[in-house]
């Protein structure tokens, strides 16, 4: 698996750092950790998307499913920092209207503190 | 576009296609993806006569039509880097889908084979001064033909937790082929993608 996983739990609201290739190959990894994040009582999730190069279609399905689950739970899935090329893939399933996409962590944060 | 035999590997232009073969594999499509840039990365120094005077510009060379979703008609003009981007993931999905779902990861000894080249288009059997960028999958998983898969437009209100897969490939392609050889028992796959126009 060539996809970076770190979890930052010290905010208020966790985040999850990617880095790398999120393919098909790490796509059942990010999605276990989303839900154990919202067994956890987490259902409001920061996911920042800056340093990963590459989505491929299940990493796209793994986002929309922990979306899903964090919306089910009264809590939403944010993502900051996606590169053009991955934002333009977004841009073309739109999912940009899906999600709530941040440029960084901080607006991201703040978008939460305002509620 | 529909294939049209002026297309075919005789009219790949000479000295730059490239075959490979991996094992049927997801550990070994970061593999392809990088063959993929790196071909990419060396396709404009092959054709100079397609890149801006300009290197930091090469917008000339890097246009592509571009279909987007929901707005059919709207053509915008895309980077090379956005070129290179959708030609790694039209490969990404055709080779993660036959993997997946042909081999069922059940055999780690099949493998897929593919060609990649590039020609110039043609136009009622004309060579045009566009050129196109040519990508051929074979496997010999059962026959399976995914331009007959069902697929969905995405809706953002309600997105789907699947099937992104054969809706970026018929995006981001150009044209999108299947052939069963049955001489041979492999599925084949053509995909094509316009690179831009030579000056």
């Amino acid at each position: 698996m060539e996809l970076d996983y770190k979890l930052d739990d010290r905010q208020s609201v966790p985040v999850i750092k990617l880095s790398g290739r999120f393919d098909a190959e790490a796509a059942a990894f990010v999605k276990a950790q989303i839900a154990n994040l919202v067994n956890e009582q987490h259902p409001n999730l920061i996911i920042d998307m800056s340093q990963v190069n590459f989505v491929d279609s299940l990493g796209l399905a793994a986002l929309v499913s922990g979306l899903k689950l964090c919306r089910k739970n009264q809590g939403v899935l944010k993502l900051t920092g996606l590169q053009p090329n991955v934002r333009l893939l977004f841009e073309i399933t739109r999912l940009d209207q899906a999600f709530e996409l941040y440029d960084d962590l901080e607006s991201a944060f703040n978008s939460f503190k305002r509620g | 576009m529909a294939r049209s035999t002026a297309w075919d590997w005789q009219n790949c232009l000479p000295g730059v296609q490239l075959s490979l073969a991996i094992p049927a594999r997801l550990e070994f499509l970061p593999v392809l993806g990088t063959v993929v840039r790196e071909y990419c990365a060396i396709l404009p120094h092959l054709f100079p006569s397609l890149e801006d005077e300009d290197p930091q510009q090469r917008q000339k060379f890097g246009t592509s039509p571009l279909k987007l979703a929901g707005q059919q008609n709207k053509t915008v003009q895309t980077s090379y880097s956005h070129f290179v981007y959708s030609v790694e993931l039209i490969l990404q999905e055709a080779t993660s889908n036959i993997i997946r779902h042909g081999y069922a990861i059940t055999d780690p000894g099949e493998t897929l084979r593919l060609r990649l080249g590039a020609m110039r288009s043609f136009e009622a059997e004309n060579p045009t001064n566009q050129l196109v960028f040519l990508m051929e999958i074979s496997d010999t998983a059962a026959p399976f033909d995914p331009t007959k898969a069902i697929w969905h437009e995405p809706d953002p209100v309600e997105p789907r937790e699947s099937g992104y897969g054969i809706y970026l490939i018929r995006k981001l392609t150009d044209d999108f082929t299947y052939h069963y050889d049955h001489e041979h028992g492999q599925n084949i796959l053509w995909m094509l993608k316009y690179v831009g126009s030579f000056s």
